[in-house]
């Protein structure tokens, strides 16, 4: 037995046959054809087939998530559809006689190659577009071989090994063939994975290159609430698991019947419980969550990955999407907070030796006003269409939050110059994610109408650990009575003060935390949509008055 | 022969999805419309031969129509170079200066003009 350990999305086990589904260039078959037109018609279907494939994920995509996300269907769809691209192909089949499928391969090689050595970093990108077209068609050609022989293993359901997946092949998974997912690569807030978890498809990601060749067909075993793939499984780890994945589905059955429930402890204290999220994506596991709202839209994901600034009009469309979808219920965008670890490289940042405490947040935002006026013009315009507030990350002084609220009014002239309307509720709020701000959070109340504390990055200033240094994890203590007692300074200054306060760190989705947090007053925890049920269930379970005294004796005096 | 003179101006670029419509729009006409930027040159009716060409903002493009419905391509382009953040030049002096011969761009037309 061997086990791995990725990141698990949901909670559940699942138990299967490996099915290594590397998709790569190796094993293409290349051989000299001997009949030209064989080899035409298989292409000609290959082709037609892989179209009609587009087209159905073009249009079932533009109903479940938008024109956006929809487009790359119709793009690949038109990439096989080209003639230059086909003729390229019966070119090299009639005259070099070689067979369709190293065909297909040799002359996407070529379209491959002249997109990457173009000089526009757009256009190069579209170079994965071409691997992705023949790999879709090189499919169709060897499903044709494989339906042919009987497989004698679709008796028992597949676990699938690939590298990465793409919403289609998850959205279009049959549930009774298909009984998880492990990736060698991946990412918790792609389309694919929030798929997997919103159709309850267990899914292991990030497991590297650990799953060898000579697995492929044996039993497997994925525990997605632990994140572990086990190869192999041995009889007592079988039982162990079958224990498991009834626990869980008893746990989530519990949880569900939460949902529609009020967020109120036995003593009548009321907590609000909201989602965080990174794109307009997850606005469906939102819903599904039962959060009472957004608390944090970090909308540095809108600037990543791509190679342009989004424009006004992008910008505004998806923040009009995700305030519509939430139907009335609020929604904080946190203002670009770029920089630190995360990056692109048009905004030219300079090489930092220490980014944490470098140009980040803001401070880019403050340096580069046109940048943070463009998000504030997108922002009020959908201001317009729903329940929006505003949020700015990484303060550390009054001046900065008084220049930030100056830009804002300013937007909201010009808007009103111009005749655009928006809502003049828009509430305007801070995140105290600095030692700096939660000393003089007493200061910052009376300028602001709420403060969101980031957890995170509260920790890792207030401790001056890294936490991206695993050599430096041992002294890392998220229940340092350091932290929570500035958790409280800062509620507390809010109160004082006639604003709110929550948290949107980490730290919120802490179930041990939680009698702490509403003891203190907290008016509102953030987190991933998946932790929110759990949370809920914590606080129903909560008498606020038995357990202040002891948790103010353990922490604050 | 109709010709346009236009330079684009969207920030991005002449990228996968207008260049796609592009194609939408050419497929309709028997004109050959054929596009020249420098001294690069490809047929609007195929999507990797406009992408190849890689527009950019700024860049100064020529279209040149030909065929029995060439007034009609003519009128469907500009409507959607219109659409899609493109200056279209008619200024007879720049016509005159462009008025090049079509070098054919050495790649994948080249090798695919036998069928053509």
């Amino acid at each position: 037995m061997v086990i791995l350990k990725g990141k698990g999305i949901g909670e559940s086990v699942s138990f299967g046959t490996l099915l290594i589904n590397k998709k790569n260039f190796d094993n293409i078959p290349k051989y000299f054809h001997e009949n030209f037109e064989l080899e035409k018609s298989r292409l000609e279907k290959a082709l037609s087939s892989a179209v009609k494939e587009n087209t159905d994920m073009y249009k079932k995509t533009l109903e479940i998530s938008g024109k956006k996300e929809a487009e790359i269907f119709e793009i690949h769809g038109m990439m096989i559809k080209d003639k230059d691209y086909r003729l390229s192909i019966l070119n090299i089949i009639e005259k070099e006689k070689y067979n369709c499928e190293y065909a297909v391969y040799k002359a996407s090689k070529k379209f491959h190659e002249m997109f990457l050595n173009l000089d526009d970093e757009y256009m190069r990108s579209r170079a994965a577009d071409v691997k992705d077209i023949c790999l879709n068609i090189l499919k169709y050609l060897t499903d044709e071989i494989d339906s042919k022989k009987e497989d004698p293993k679709i008796d028992s359901k597949v676990i699938i090994f690939s590298d990465d997946l793409m919403p289609s092949e998850v959205s279009n998974a049959d549930k009774n063939l298909i009984s998880g997912y492990i990736l060698s690569g991946g990412s918790e807030c792609s389309h694919a994975s929030i798929l997997a978890r919103l159709s309850n498809i267990p899914m292991v990601l990030g497991i590297g290159e650990h799953i060898k060749p000579e697995y492929d067909g044996m039993d497997v075993a994925i525990d997605s609430g632990e994140g572990k793939v086990y190869i192999s499984p041995d009889t007592d780890t079988v039982k162990m698991l079958k224990k498991k994945e009834k626990q869980y589905v008893k746990k989530h059955e519990s949880l569900n019947s939460l949902k529609g429930k009020e967020n109120l402890t036995l003593d009548g204290y009321k907590i609000n419980i909201c989602a965080n999220i990174n794109n307009d994506l997850q606005i469906d596991e939102v819903l599904n969550s039962d959060a009472g709202g957004i608390g944090l839209f970090r909308s540095e994901f809108l600037y990543l990955n791509r190679d342009t600034y989004p424009t006004e009009e992008e910008q505004f469309e998806t923040y009009k999407k995700i305030v519509e979808k939430m139907s009335g219920n609020k929604v904080i965008i946190r203002t670009l907070d770029i920089g630190s670890d995360k990056s692109a490289d048009y905004f030219e940042f300079p090489e930092e030796i220490n980014p944490a405490m470098g140009y980040r947040g803001v401070r880019v935002c403050l340096d580069r006003p046109e940048i943070l006026i463009t998000q504030l013009r997108a922002i009020y315009r959908a201001s317009n269409h729903g329940n929006i507030s505003i949020m700015f990350p990484m303060i550390i002084s009054e001046t900065e939050v008084k220049t930030l609220k100056a830009m804002a009014a300013k937007v909201r002239e010009d808007l009103k110059k111009e005749n655009i309307p928006f809502s003049e509720d828009v509430e305007i709020g801070i995140m105290i994610e600095t030692p700096a701000a939660a000393l003089i959070s007493d200061v910052l109340a009376s300028e602001v109408d709420f403060f969101s504390i980031g957890t995170n990055d509260l920790t890792q200033y207030t401790l001056a650990i890294d936490r991206q240094n695993s050599k430096v994890n041992q002294f890392f203590d998220s229940h340092h009575k350091s932290i929570l007692r500035m958790i409280k300074l800062v509620v507390d200054n809010a109160h004082k003060h006639g604003i709110w306060a929550g948290i949107c760190g980490e730290m919120s989705s802490d179930e041990s935390l939680t009698e702490v947090f509403l003891a203190m007053g907290v008016d509102e925890l953030s987190m991933p949509s998946s932790s929110i049920l759990k949370i809920r269930k914590k606080v129903l379970e909560t008498d606020v008055g038995k357990i202040k005294n002891k948790i103010f004796k353990k922490f604050f005096k | 022969m109709e010709k346009i003179n236009f330079i684009f101006t969207d920030e991005a670029g002449l990228h996968a999805r207008p260049a796609g419509s592009l194609v939408k729009t050419a497929l309709e006409f028997e004109s050959s419309i054929i596009i020249k930027k420098d001294e690069k040159c490809a047929s609007a009716k195929g999507l990797f031969a406009i992408m190849g060409l890689s527009i950019k903002k700024g860049d100064n493009v020529k279209i040149e129509i030909e065929g029995e419905d060439e007034k009609q391509a003519k009128e469907a382009v500009e409507g959607f170079l219109k659409e899609n953040s493109a200056e279209i030049q008619t200024n007879e002096e720049l016509l005159e200066e462009n008025a090049v011969d079509i070098q054919i761009n050495e790649g994948f037309l080249e090798e695919n003009s036998a069928e053509t």
